[in-house]
């Protein structure tokens, strides 16, 4: 079990992300879909998307420290890093997720 | 930093979440905002407020010590210090950081150079404890000489071929002033210790000046003693044996009567009497065995004298030859040992004494005991009140005078023993 965390962390393969959004406001679809178009194009079955809606469960978000959204936080690979906004600057977002810019 | 307050660290993080808030909101990226967040951002100016205390605080604690900080890295091999460490080698700042390097390494004292470069080497082995510390001076160009002291750490990383060290990462801080306290306390203790040599030797040379005083003082009672005696034995003594030669032949040049007989008989003894009183007084003031042949032999005289006239057994131990040098000191010892022996006779009741003398390296011991009744110290006390500049009293004066020491050692029934020390030393006179 332990072999196949640091495993799993050592190769960067797989992504591990929650985006918290406000139900179907604006900046919240938005950043939906530019994080769904990312990781469709980049890292297509090797990742895991939680999506949390705060006017349902806030208490997650206040758990995790997320202030504002919509805001994506990426928890794997480590370290965990939050992306604030509606996920518009592609290099600001390939950056927290660890991928190269120019492939 | 204040206790309880957040670190500069965790500042900085708050800070970074904050600006990133704003940074969201200004865009109009965000749609909501969760919980107390909206007073979380309103704190962003008390956020910001307390890191700039924070690194304010930093920097005054750097600048209140006065510390500089420095780095050497390896492998880059880059050498770069604060703005304060500039200061404390008086130079400016240079990008090229080689000839800052040049720069410091002018400033340092010729004679420190050596010292630093075997530092800087040791610092580089791999040790148990990377830490250390170098003092040296600094020549700054307005002529003064700085004292700095630089504490640094070596950090080291583990290798295949064992440990390389990386970077080494210093502070350094001026200490002029501690070097002077330090310097000014050790000349105060030099002067203080030339000081005490001084008065100790201004005391020594007066206790010199006062046993010089005291011999001088035995000398002259000495020869005193030695007028009297000889006015006892050359004049007196000699107007005497002329009365009583002249009464001889003015006694047998005519008959007497019975009654006459007598009487000249009678005054023929009184004549021997006063003849016998003189000699004994003139030897008695100075023994002739004393200036003859010295002192051991004055007090075997002496032993042989006082058993013929009190009956009190003495017996004298004394090696061949340790007579005194000093022409004062068998003067001083005889007298006082005729006065112990007194003593003994008069208060003991032991019907014996012994008188022992010594030598010990450049002193002369002598020891007079008996084994008599004794004495405790209150009683010894109760007689010096009594007696006060006499017999023992007065022996224990002259002796400390002339540098000795006395010691008394006696308890009742326990015997009495007086020994003393005192220094042979060839005095010079004036």
């Amino acid at each position: 079990m332990i072999l196949s965390v640091a495993k799993e962390s050592n190769t960067y393969d797989h992504r591990k992300m929650i985006l918290f959004v406000a139900g179907e406001g604006l900046n919240s679809v938005r950043a939906r879909e530019n994080l769904l178009r990312v990781c469709e194009d980049r890292l297509k079955g090797r990742y895991d998307l939680e999506v949390v809606d705060v006017l349902k469960d806030y208490k997650a978000a206040l758990a995790h420290n997320i202030l504002v959204t919509p805001a994506l936080l990426v928890t794997e690979p480590p370290p965990k890093v939050t992306v604030l906004g509606d996920l518009s600057d592609t290099s600001k977002l390939l950056k927290a997720l660890q991928l190269d810019l120019t492939a | 930093m204040p206790y309880g307050r957040p670190t500069y660290e965790e500042l900085q993080q708050r800070l970074r979440s904050a600006e990133d808030i704003i940074e969201a909101l200004q865009g109009q990226q965000v749609d909501a905002i969760i919980g107390k967040s909206a007073v979380a951002l309103l704190q962003l100016q008390e956020v910001k407020e307390e890191l700039r205390r924070s690194e304010e605080w930093r920097s005054l604690a750097m600048e209140a010590g006065g510390v500089g900080l420095w780095e050497y890295n390896m492998d880059a091999d880059e050498v770069c210090g604060s703005k304060r460490t500039h200061q404390l080698f008086a130079i400016d700042p240079d990008p090229d950081a080689a000839k800052s390097i040049r720069q410091v390494w002018k400033r340092i004292h010729p004679e420190d150079r050596h010292m630093i470069e075997s530092y800087a080497a040791q610092a580089l082995e791999p040790s148990e404890n990377p830490v250390f510390r170098i003092d040296f001076r600094v020549q700054i160009p307005d002529g003064r000489e700085v004292w700095l002291a630089t504490r640094g750490k070596t950090t080291f990383e583990e290798t295949d071929q064992g440990r390389r060290p990386v970077r080494v990462r210093g502070a350094i801080i001026d200490v002029t002033e501690q070097k002077r306290s330090e310097k000014e306390l050790m000349e105060l203790n030099k002067t203080l210790e030339r000081r005490v040599k001084e008065r100790t030797a201004e005391a020594e040379q007066r206790t010199a000046q006062l046993q010089n005083l005291a011999r001088e003082l035995s000398r002259t009672e000495e020869q005193e003693h030695q007028r009297f005696a000889d006015i006892l034995h050359d004049d007196l003594q000699q107007l005497l044996t002329a009365l009583r030669f002249r009464f001889e032949m003015l006694a047998s040049s005519a008959p007497h009567k019975k009654k006459e007989s007598d009487q000249l008989k009678a005054i023929k003894e009184l004549i021997d009497e006063s003849i016998g009183k003189a000699r004994g007084l003139s030897h008695e003031l100075s023994p002739p065995a004393l200036r003859k042949n010295g002192l051991i032999s004055a007090l075997d005289w002496l032993s042989r004298d006082v058993k013929e006239k009190y009956d009190q057994e003495v017996t004298l131990d004394a090696a061949e030859g340790i007579d005194p040098l000093s022409p004062t000191l068998p003067f001083v010892l005889y007298r006082s040992v005729r006065e112990l022996l007194f003593n003994s006779h008069k208060h003991s009741g032991a019907g014996a004494a012994l008188i022992l003398v010594r030598r010990e390296g450049d002193d002369i011991v002598i020891r007079v005991s008996d084994q008599g009744e004794g004495i405790g110290i209150s009683g010894l006390e109760g007689r010096r009140e009594k007696s006060a500049g006499l017999g023992l009293f007065a022996i224990e004066e002259r002796i400390r005078f002339l540098g000795g020491e006395i010691e008394i050692d006696s308890a009742p029934g326990k015997g009495f023993s007086v020994t003393m020390r005192i220094p042979d030393e060839v005095p010079v006179y004036d």
